[in-house]
């Protein structure tokens, strides 16, 4: 019997911790992105009248979403101990929209009052510390950090390139952190060769420490 | 017999207990995957220490390991040594419960202390050590078999409620992040433009995108957005044919079974070859070691088949034993 009501009280945490959920991405500045913006668009036409504007949608979802939140933090308090200390948090958001408008970090480094391109995500050529940002975890950072919301990440990030920027390049006066929006084409723009449009933004400079 | 009695006499049927083993197995080189890459790529300090240590981490996951024994480079390391020792125990079936739940504490003292630089891998990872320490895995082809029964496979048997609750959060990882694919370029009728969006992201890419903008590679994204979206949207219904498939003379149930684990290993398998996502596909994977139910034959019950060597798990019911009424 025991036995039973453990197995039970656990697909009970579980099942429910891994209801639908909007935490991380419930941000405003977020939904401001294109990715989400192309998204209340394409829904707000796919629905017709029923979803309003993709302005009325965003302002219904996001009601909608915070009450969900509220509801749902409600409902898991009773679990949070067993999601904290035996590790069964169940939040699966697997890529559960692509990334229409993806960044791509560049780091640049002045010397000699020149800025030298350093590294490119995914460049061939501009590979200094690849070695480490390739890795998959950095890569998380890299992308977290791409978002307006991440910016004590972003500021943690910089600081710690210019630290190893100081020991690659001792010559080296400050580094520049910057992101190159895309907007991704469609599979038959891009396969026509049109040039993909980008912006740099999220440009973050520091000093390289002495 | 009442609907409790059921549940209990369903979830103690007795079965091998080889599919935990591998599970362990699994669960083991994951740990060693996630603890060794990171080492050999020389990120484990800058990824999990904070600025005035020399790394990135914002520390904004105050985990009990940071809390105890401050965000040093000495508790860092130390607790990285613990966790390669602790995933090797795993591997080699070393120590039970406790090396699952020493390596699970590690494991969440040290990633989640930044947790900007992880994954649902983590999660994964976590929620299958905590599996482990439930069911134990090492009943057999372990170390602490060998010592308990000399043998290293011996056939030992466990609760069903062990493979089931391995095999359960399987399901939930794939039904929860199908019902949260509500993007347009997920749910059918808008192009199924999803993997071709997600291969053109440089963050993950391990190839080049540009080629799936051609074809055949852009047909085949968008075949398989379509099939990946139904294949996780409708989990539940591999959960049903597991069960349904408990029963050897329901062979439809043991087919759909099959092809959704066979659909799932290709997935996972084209993720790893095209995607540089961690060990998401090796972790996932293996929990896939719950889903073949079996055979009479893996673990023949009784003193004829290893004598008093046969031991059993706490919640086993060695009176409920594979039959198909018991299914």
């Amino acid at each position: 019997m025991a036995l039973a009501a453990g197995v039970s009280a656990h697909l009970v945490a579980v099942t429910l911790g891994a209801a639908p959920s909007a935490s991380g991405g419930l941000n405003r500045s977020a939904w401001q992105d294109p990715t989400v913006q192309a998204e209340f668009a394409a829904w707000s036409a796919r629905l017709g009248g029923w979803g309003g504007t993709p302005a009325a949608l965003e302002q219904r979802l996001w009601g909608v979403a915070v009450g969900w939140e509220a509801g749902r933090s409600w409902v898991l308090a009773p679990f949070q101990p067993y999601y904290r200390w035996c590790g069964t948090w169940q939040s699966w958001k697997m890529f559960v929209a692509p990334h229409t408008h993806p960044t791509q970090l560049r780091i640049e480094v002045e010397r000699g009052g020149v800025w030298q391109l350093a590294y490119v995500e995914r460049s061939a050529e501009a590979r200094w510390l690849a070695g480490k940002l390739d890795h998959d975890r950095f890569r998380s950072v890299i992308f977290r950090a791409g978002w307006p919301h991440y910016q004590p990440l972003r500021q943690h990030f910089a600081a710690w390139a210019a630290r190893r920027a100081a020991v690659d390049f001792p010559d080296a006066t400050r580094i520049r952190l910057s992101f190159r929006k895309r907007d991704t084409l469609p599979a038959a723009a891009l396969a026509a060769g049109d040039a993909t449009p980008e912006r740099t933004v999220l440009t973050t400079v520091v000093p390289v420490p002495r | 017999m009442t609907g409790a009695r059921r549940w209990i006499a369903w979830l103690t049927v007795a079965e091998s207990a080889a599919p935990l083993a591998w599970f362990r197995v699994g669960m083991g080189v994951g740990v060693l995957l996630s603890a060794l890459s990171a080492a050999w790529a020389g990120v484990v300090a800058d990824l999990w220490l904070p600025p005035a240590a020399g790394g990135v981490s914002p520390l904004d996951g105050r985990t009990w390991l940071v809390a105890l024994l401050g965000p040093t480079p000495t508790s860092l390391w130390a607790a990285w040594g613990g966790l390669v020792a602790a995933g090797c125990a795993l591997v080699v079936g070393f120590g039970g419960r406790v090396a699952a739940f020493v390596a699970l504490q590690l494991a969440m003292g040290v990633l989640d202390a930044n947790a900007a630089a992880g994954g649902s891998y983590d999660e994964l990872l976590f929620n299958g050590l905590w599996l482990l320490v439930l069911t134990g895995g090492t009943q057999t082809g372990s170390v602490d078999a060998r010592w308990a029964t000399g043998r290293w496979w011996p056939p030992t048997e466990v609760g069903r409620w062990a493979r089931f609750l391995v095999f359960y959060q399987l399901i939930l990882l794939y039904a929860a992040t199908g019902w949260q694919k509500l993007s347009s370029h997920w749910v059918p009728g808008q192009g199924s433009t999803a993997l071709y969006y997600i291969l053109q992201q440089p963050t993950w890419q391990r190839v080049d995108g540009a080629r799936f903008a051609h074809p055949p590679w852009y047909a085949l994204t968008q075949l398989g957005t379509v099939v990946t979206w139904l294949w996780e949207v409708s989990a539940p219904l591999w959960l049903w044919a597991w069960v349904r498939s408990l029963d050897p003379n329901r062979r439809g149930a043991a087919v759909v079974n099959a092809g959704y684990a066979g659909l799932g290993v290709i997935v996972h398998l084209a993720i790893a070859a095209l995607m540089n996502v961690g060990p998401f596909s090796w972790i996932s994977l293996s929990f896939y070691a719950a889903v073949r139910h079996p055979h009479r034959e893996d673990a023949t019950p009784g003193p004829t088949y290893g004598g008093p060597n046969i031991t059993t798990s706490p919640g086993t019911n060695a009176h409920a034993r594979c039959s198909p009424q018991n299914r």
